[in-house]
Order: C-alpha cells, then structure tokens, then sequence
C-alpha cells in the first residue's frame, strides 16, 4: 500500500514534527562532557530512582493487571464498557489530576490513606508513592494488552486441558499464560517505559525529594535553568531507552514467533 | 464404564440421548450440522448444556440441578477435537500433561509408553508446528489416552487427514479402542462400520435411530439412517414373500414379518440398474417404473431419486435424465426384509 502521492509531503512534514525536536535535543548536548553528566552524583541517583521504582512498578503491573484484564473478559456488556473505561482512564487523564486523585486516596488525609495512617503507614511523599503514581499510570498498558490477546485467544486448548483432568491453574500456567507471552512483553515493556517517564503524578502525590522522590524526569525538570547540560544528558538518557522499547514492543506481530 | 446420557443445547437445537455400554464404541452418525460435536462437549461439560442427565457407571454426572454438575476435568471424559488442539510444547509433554494434571509421579514414563502405541516415539522432542496432520493427530491420540479415560471422546477422528493417513489412523484406532469405553462422531458409513458396536443417527440435533451397528446400518427404519449408512430404504407392505411397494409394483424378498405389516428392504443404490425402457422380464431384478423426482449429484456418479426407489447412475446417463423422466429401477430380488 503506497496510497495516492499527495499523502508524500503531508508525512514528510509529520515526520519533521517528531523528529527535529529529537534531532535539536541531541544538537545541543554537550557530547564531550556526556559522561561526566550522567555519572554526576544527583544524575546517578536520579537514574537509579528511576530504575528501581519503574521496575518495582513493572512488576506490580504484572501482578495486578493480567488479573484485571482476565476480569475484563469475564464480564460482558455494560459492566464490560464500564469497567474498562475506569481501568483505562489514567491513559488519557492528565498526570497531573491523576496525582491530585492519589493523593485523595492515599495521601495523609485520604480515603484510604487516614486509616493507613492512623495504622502508623505513611505512603504520600515516599518512594512507595513513586511506585504507586507509576503503577496509576502503567496499568492500562498491561490491562489493554492483555485484554485484547484474550479477545483473540480461542478457547479451544483450555477447554481440551480440562478435560484431561487439569485444574484451572494448571490451564492457566500452562496453557493461557504460555499463549498470552507476546501480549504480557509487550504489556510489561510499555508500562515500564510509562513508568520511567512519570513525571506529573509523581511531582503532585510524592514530591521531589532528593534520593527519595526525584527521579528522572522530576530531576531534569529541576536541572533545565540551573544545569541545562545536565538536564539534556539526562534526557538524553530516556530518549535512548524511549526508542528501544518501542523498537521491542511494536515490533509485527508476524515476526515475533509465536510458539 | 456404561455412559447413559441426554443432553440439551438449546443455542444449537441439540437434544440427543445417546448410551454406551462398558468397553464399546459408539459412533454417532450425521451430516455436517447435525450437532454431533455438541453432543461430545456437552458430554465433557465443554460447552455446557442447558439441560442434562449423564450417569456413567450409575454415578450421577450431571442431572437436574446444574450446579452439582461434576466439572470437565472430574469427568473422566477425555475429549479429542478435529483440530487436535496440541499445547505450545514439547509431544512428550503433551502427553504427559493428563498424568501431570493427575499428579502422577510417572508421568513422563506413560507419555513415552502411549506414544510408542500410537508409533510415535521418534518424535518425542518435536513441537506441534513440526508435525505433519497425521502425526499431529497421533499424538492427540496418544495425549488423550495417557489420561486414561473412563470415556474417550473423539471428534471426527479422520477430518481433515489425507486418505492415506486417515486410513492408517483407523487402523490405529482399530486396535486402541478395543477395551476402551468410546463416543466418536463421524459422517462416514465406513468408519461407523469399522469402528462402532453401536450407531446413533443424529438429524438436526436429535438421535433418530440408536442400536447396534449390525442393526442401523444394515436394517435402518427411516430414510434418513439409510442415507447415512450409504442405502436406501425401500418401504412397503408384506404380500405373501412379496414387499408391495407404495407406488404399486412389488419385489420378491427373503424373510420379512406377516402378511399385511409395514416393512423394509435397505438396498445399495449401485446395485440398482436404472433403464430408460421397460426392460426383459426376465432377471435376478424386480423392475420398478418410477418418475424422477430429484437428480442429485454426489461426485463421481449421480443418485436419481424416484417417489419410492432411488438409484446411482453414471453421469454420462444422468445427461440424459430429467426431472420427471420415467425410468424403470431395478431392485435385487430376495433381499432380506424386515418389520419397521
């Protein structure tokens, strides 16, 4: 498919849109001093934060949402259409009225939060709100990908599978799981990209804290007046891993083998 | 292992009653549509059943209150689909995963063993996608009988095989299912014959006929199990040794009930010569005058159908037919007849 030649200029202008800003970021790092920016010690704890939460929140999103997207499949209709589109919100809100509403729930004085609380269990401003900020916004990924696999995934083999005596988890470790691998990588690779770029519901529900709070993002925001050379390696940093995870994740599905 | 069983599937317009005694082969018989697979399912609680009664062996499997149903994997009722529905693993795994899923210590040692059974030892390592169609429902085969059913259930065991793996495969299947309890679905006379000690005749979701195999096949009652044990069935009464056809002619039979019943000859429509002209009284055929009715063409020849007697024609002399032909339709004399 080639389309008619008009659509030629149209997409070399959308290509120009997404690529000069890539291309200017890289324009202004200072390529010599690249790695002495990012071994700085706030750029290094920056990263490390980063990566340790994104994959703390990776895996939550595992855990949590296979389970929601076989839920999703479970129920039909209405409560179906209903029930993903709350799943799926924190897709489309803005990070910012998502971190407001964690804080309304787990934040000192919210609805889960006071009894956590009074529990003596502080969750607002920690590195576990970093997590749960980054799992808010990771989750649809999992929940969608999974979803739609379980949509395409016939039956067949399960039902074969229990006629032959295995118990649902059995069928569910050795048959479904099995089948959904493509889905659950390409769940798992995009959340932990999602994760590693939080930026706003992170800054709202848990703050900026050096070595706590401050990841990635949160420390390029800081950085971008006081150490611009800084703040455009770190970002250079996330680019990096940015367009290795959708070259991982969005590759055809005809490529990836599915046995 | 005696199966008893009545299952409803109101989605599909299935309400069947089928039964199997211990160690015996059923073969459930019909045409594309009639249901049989969602007998199977329903049997193995695959698809559920609107209604059902299942007792195997005088055991309640399922019955009025569908929430004591026992659940497919406490059946015993192992189900073969015409897709083979291999897992995305090792064959050997494959087969092991029923004595796996049953915590079997010696799993792996009653994989290999049924896989040599089924000639397939070789190909333990493979993956389903390495496997040719009839290896592939060998295997299948071999996986459904390392569960050791009480019930094997097998789908149309031969579709979409080669002619040449089919036949293999019955020839397996010949010798596996001797002293297993089966249900098989089929379309196929031929498998029903080889196969089965006893027919059921679906047609449209219901068992019209049920008996042994020697029986249905060789003595159907309705037109409908005659066509699927590839005869027709000549329907009449008693007349002295002669079967006084519907039409109006007769044919001298063998056997048969008294004078006056309502009875039937199941002939081979290739055995019936079909004239354009009143033929030579003489012969081993009773000539019967029919108008054709419907010419239906069935590959390689062409079944004329008359109001009581149909026939295969080549189809060359199917050329020169039509609807409303008057043909003149040889039946054997002296063919058994029975009381219907």
């Amino acid at each position: 498919m080639s389309g008619p030649r008009w659509l030629v200029p149209l997409a070399l202008l959308g290509a120009l849109l997404v690529a000069a800003p890539l291309v200017g970021l890289m324009a202004r790092a200072s390529w010599g001093e690249l790695w002495t920016l990012i071994t700085a010690p706030e750029s290094l704890e920056a990263l490390a934060l980063s990566l340790r939460t994104a994959v703390a929140s990776t895996l939550l999103v595992i855990v949590l949402g296979v389970p929601l997207g076989f839920a999703l499949r479970a129920v039909h209709g209405r409560v179906r259409a209903g029930l993903r589109a709350v799943l799926l919100a924190p897709l489309v809100l803005p990070p910012v009225v998502g971190g407001l509403a964690l804080l309304y729930a787990f934040g000192r004085r919210g609805l889960i939060g006071a009894p956590l609380e009074d529990a003596g269990i502080s969750v607002a401003y920690t590195t576990a709100a970093v997590v749960l900020a980054q799992t808010f916004v990771a989750m649809p990924f999992m929940v969608v990908s999974i979803e739609s696999a379980l949509a395409a995934h016939g039956e067949r083999r399960e039902a074969i599978a229990a006629t032959l005596g295995a118990s649902r988890t059995r069928i569910l470790a050795r048959i479904t799981l099995p089948a959904l691998g493509p889905a659950l990588a390409t769940g798992a690779v995009l959340a932990f990209a999602r994760a590693l770029g939080e930026f706003g519901a992170t800054l709202t529900f848990a703050g900026s804290l050096a070595g706590v709070t401050r990841t990635a993002p949160l420390e390029i925001y800081l950085a971008r007046e006081t150490d611009p050379d800084a703040a455009v390696a770190l970002s250079l940093v996330l680019l990096v891993v940015a367009v290795a995870v959708v070259a991982i994740a969005y590759r055809p599905a005809a490529t990836r083998g599915l046995r | 292992m005696r199966l008893e069983a009545r299952v409803t599937v109101l989605a599909r317009g299935v309400d069947a009653t089928v039964s199997v005694g211990a160690g015996r082969t059923l073969a459930v018989l019909g045409p594309n549509g009639a249901g049989k697979s969602t007998v199977l399912e329903a049997l193995a609680d695959v698809t559920r059943p609107d209604r059902a009664s299942v007792t195997l062996d005088g055991r309640e499997l399922a019955g009025p209150r569908r929430r004591a149903a026992v659940p497919a994997r406490r059946r015993g009722m192992v189900l073969l689909s015409q897709d083979d529905a291999l897992f995305p693993m090792s064959v050997l795994d494959n087969v092991a995963f029923g004595p796996r899923s049953a915590g079997r210590g010696d799993a792996i040692a009653i994989a290999r063993e049924q896989l040599a059974r089924v000639g397939c030892e070789d190909l333990a390592e493979r993956r389903p996608g390495e496997l040719s169609g009839g290896q592939a429902r060998r295997v299948a085969i071999a996986r459904a009988l390392a569960a050791d059913p009480r019930v094997l259930l097998l789908d149309e065991p031969f579709a979409g095989l080669d002619v040449e793996a089919a036949s293999s495969i019955r020839a397996l299947l010949r010798t596996l299912l001797a002293d297993v309890t089966t249900v098989l679905t089929t379309h196929d006379a031929l498998d029903a014959h080889t196969l089965a000690d006893d027919v059921a005749v679906m047609e449209s979701g219901r068992v019209v006929e049920h008996g042994t195999a020697a029986d249905v096949l060789a003595r159907p009652r309705t037109r409908f199990a005659a066509r699927m044990a590839g005869r027709v069935l000549i329907e009449g009464t008693m007349r002295g040794g002669r079967l006084a056809l519907d039409g109006g002619s007769s044919v001298p039979v063998a056997g048969g009930p008294g004078a006056g019943s309502r009875a039937a000859i199941a002939v081979h429509p290739a055995a019936i010569p079909v004239a354009l002209d009143s033929p030579a009284r003489a012969g081993e055929h009773a000539w019967v005058m029919e108008d054709v009715v419907t010419l239906e063409p069935r590959g390689d020849h062409v079944r004329a159908h008359g109001a009581v007697v149909s026939a295969d024609v080549d189809p060359a002399f199917a050329a020169t037919l039509a609807v409303g032909t008057r043909i003149w339709c040889g039946v054997p004399r002296g063919l058994p007849a029975y009381a219907l």
